[in-house]
């Protein structure tokens, strides 16, 4: 959106209305024509559905029978039947209320840590793009060491020396992918910063705050929105890795992750409680990844080719 | 050439500074001590407490501590917390395991990533095209772990075949068949690998190719009359490959990065799996040096990689 064309771009018949060009429309029928991208999109509305069901009936209600924290030993490792359609785990809890009562815990870690990520992410690739000189080369070097850890392997060793908290782990999530919107922001900055309309807000005297957040920036939004949506499959993937580690979010909390941890020591006996929250965790990643290649492409202009 | 490769080593140096003290500082911040439990058994005495304290450092402040445990990592003298032996030497003894993994893996992912990139790159803006970009997506958004247990139900649970381990425990073979046994052992890992992989690469190879098709020499060799073949393996596809030498660059950083849990779940004695046991026994020294070292080789790969593509692409100059 950093180029606005400046007459109706006519991509194709469904374009040619009388309607005057605008950025948000043109992207919106880009997106939409991406099959894999628009399908991808409604399977993330489902699962936010299903998320705020889960919150709002809160434990046994009136949507499902079964409580996701019920512990029933007599009915332990069923497999999947008409009333435990998803079998029942190691403690004889319904699988198909743990999975549906992770969706949030899951989705929220994902957003969370994503949010921090952009964040910091915004503000210091904003501050290096502005300013430049040493303060980008000192903010950039201090990317380039955050980028040579092995990441996953630094969030275990902080997850597993902290104590076990859904908060530590969207903290620490957060705190080590922030890198690559740096990068991409201060990108961003570099060329905006040379453009006229900056040139005037500094000739006019505004203050530096003001014109890195209320006039380069949401210009640069765009790829800032394309990564974290990217990001959100990646911090979903990684929570679900520690959990299955068991370094994740503490029980009895259900999340795709712990499922398939409390039913690893099962695999011979119990495919349900690895095939299942498997699933859930591939379909969410997928999709999130799906929406944001979409965005992606519908956002870049070399792309207006069709 | 030489010049820019000392500068770069020199901009490194600052950078190698800030990995050791994250590396040092993300340990010993942390809360409790990194020996749980040695207060209150009543074996150890508190003399040998004191002199484990010394031979760690632990009796200094953070200060002095860092000065003293770099000038251990560095002169190789670091040792464990768990069996007093030098890391060094524990590291050294994993790595033959985790290459030999990195090198099928890396082979298993560009016999997939290149002709998957090409196809691709062919048929743009096709559904063709779309469907291996679904299919890239999907490669990346499979999780390791949860892949890596459908195989284990699959290959030990249904055919009863042995994965887990180096090689297949406590049977004597000869010398070849025990090769294969340890290449099979390696491939599943490899092949979980490849699957992150080959997603990864065939969108870069997608992308390269797609440029190269694009160019000038590209549409010369078109109107020449060459066939469809020549032009797309023997111009395009060939200056498409040249982007692809960098990622020997990035292979040297992924020796720890994705090998963690991969290598655990299949009992893999590999650096990964190194790691994840010193994260399990709050191992400090291990699991800095690991940090350290898996950081180095990223900047010496960014380095390898770069030098790469100024020799195999001369119109690449560093100034």
């Amino acid at each position: 959106m950093t180029s606005a064309p400046t007459k109706p771009d006519v991509t194709g018949p469904e374009l040619q209305t009388t309607e005057p060009y605008s950025p948000w429309r043109d992207f919106r029928k880009r997106f939409v024509r991406n099959k894999p991208a628009i399908s991808a999109f409604w399977i993330l509305v489902a699962l936010a559905a299903i998320a705020l069901a889960a919150v709002t009936m809160g434990g046994t209600g009136a949507y499902w029978p079964y409580d996701p924290v019920n512990v029933e030993p007599p009915a332990k490792l069923q497999p999947p039947t008409w009333s435990h359609p998803l079998g029942t785990d190691n403690l004889g809890r319904d699988v198909f209320a743990r999975m549906i009562h992770g969706t949030p815990i899951s989705l929220t870690v994902g957003l969370i840590a994503v949010a921090v990520s952009v964040t910091i992410g915004i503000l210091i690739g904003s501050l290096a793009g502005y300013f430049g000189g040493v303060v980008d080369n000192i903010l950039m070097r201090f990317v380039d060491m955050m980028m040579c850890f092995p990441t996953f392997f630094l969030i275990l060793t902080v997850v597993a020396l902290l104590k076990p908290s859904i908060y530590n782990i969207i903290i620490v999530i957060g705190l080590t992918s922030w890198t690559g919107t740096a990068r991409f922001v201060r990108a961003e900055f570099l060329t905006l910063r040379q453009r006229d309309f900056v040139m005037a807000a500094v000739a006019g005297g505004l203050g530096n705050g003001r014109i890195i957040f209320r006039h380069i920036l949401p210009n640069a939004l765009a790829p800032v929105a394309v990564s974290a949506v990217l990001g959100i499959a990646g911090a979903i993937l990684t929570e679900a890795s520690l959990s299955f580690l068991g370094f994740g979010v503490p029980p009895p909390a259900p999340t795709w992750g712990n499922i398939l941890a409390d039913g690893k020591v099962y695999i011979l006996d119990a495919w349900w409680l690895i095939l299942f929250p498997g699933m859930a965790i591939f379909i969410t990643t997928l999709s999130f990844y799906l929406v944001g290649e979409g965005m992606r492409e519908a956002l870049d202009p070399r792309l207006r080719v069709d | 050439m030489m010049t820019f490769v000392l500068r770069r080593l020199l901009v490194s140096i600052p950078i190698l500074f800030g990995i050791t003290v994250v590396s040092f500082l993300i340990v010993h911040l942390a809360p409790g001590t990194p020996y749980p439990g040695l207060e209150l058994n009543p074996k150890v005495s508190p003399e040998i407490r004191r002199l484990m304290e010394q031979t760690y450092h632990f009796d200094k402040p953070l200060i002095a501590r860092y000065g003293l445990i770099m000038k251990d990592m560095f002169t190789g003298q670091i040792r464990s917390f768990q069996d007093n032996e030098r890391v060094l030497v524990k590291i050294g003894r994993r790595l033959p395991a985790t290459i030999s993994l990195n090198i099928v893996a890396t082979i298993l992912t560009m016999a997939g990533a290149i002709p998957l990139g090409i196809y691709a790159a062919r048929h743009r803006g096709t559904w063709r095209d779309q469907g291996v970009t679904v299919l890239s997506f999907m490669g990346i958004a499979l999780p390791s772990f949860w892949v890596a247990y459908m195989l284990l139900m699959l290959f030990v649970g249904k055919m009863g075949i042995p994965v887990v381990g180096l090689r297949t425990f406590g049977v004597e073979m000869p010398f070849g068949v025990g090769l294969m046994d340890r290449l099979w052992h390696l491939f599943l890992p490899a092949v979980i690998f490849a699957i992150g992989g080959i997603a990864a690469q065939s969108r870069y190879m997608r992308g390269s190719m797609a440029d190269a098709m694009v160019q000038d020499f590209v549409r010369t060799a078109r109107a020449k009359g060459l066939s469809d073949e020549a032009v797309v393996y023997k111009h395009a596809l060939r200056n498409a490959l040249l982007p692809m030498v960098t990622i020997f660059g990035l292979l040297l950083p992924s020796l720890l990065g994705g090998a963690v849990i991969i290598e655990t779940i299949f009992a893999y004695p590999g650096i990964g799996r190194l790691g994840f046991e010193a994260v399990m026994a709050r191992d400090y020294p291990t699991i800095m040096t690991l940090n350290t070292i898996a950081a180095i080789l990223v900047l010496l790969g960014n380095l390898v990689a770069d030098v790469l593509y100024a020799v195999v692409d001369p119109r690449i100059r560093y100034e």
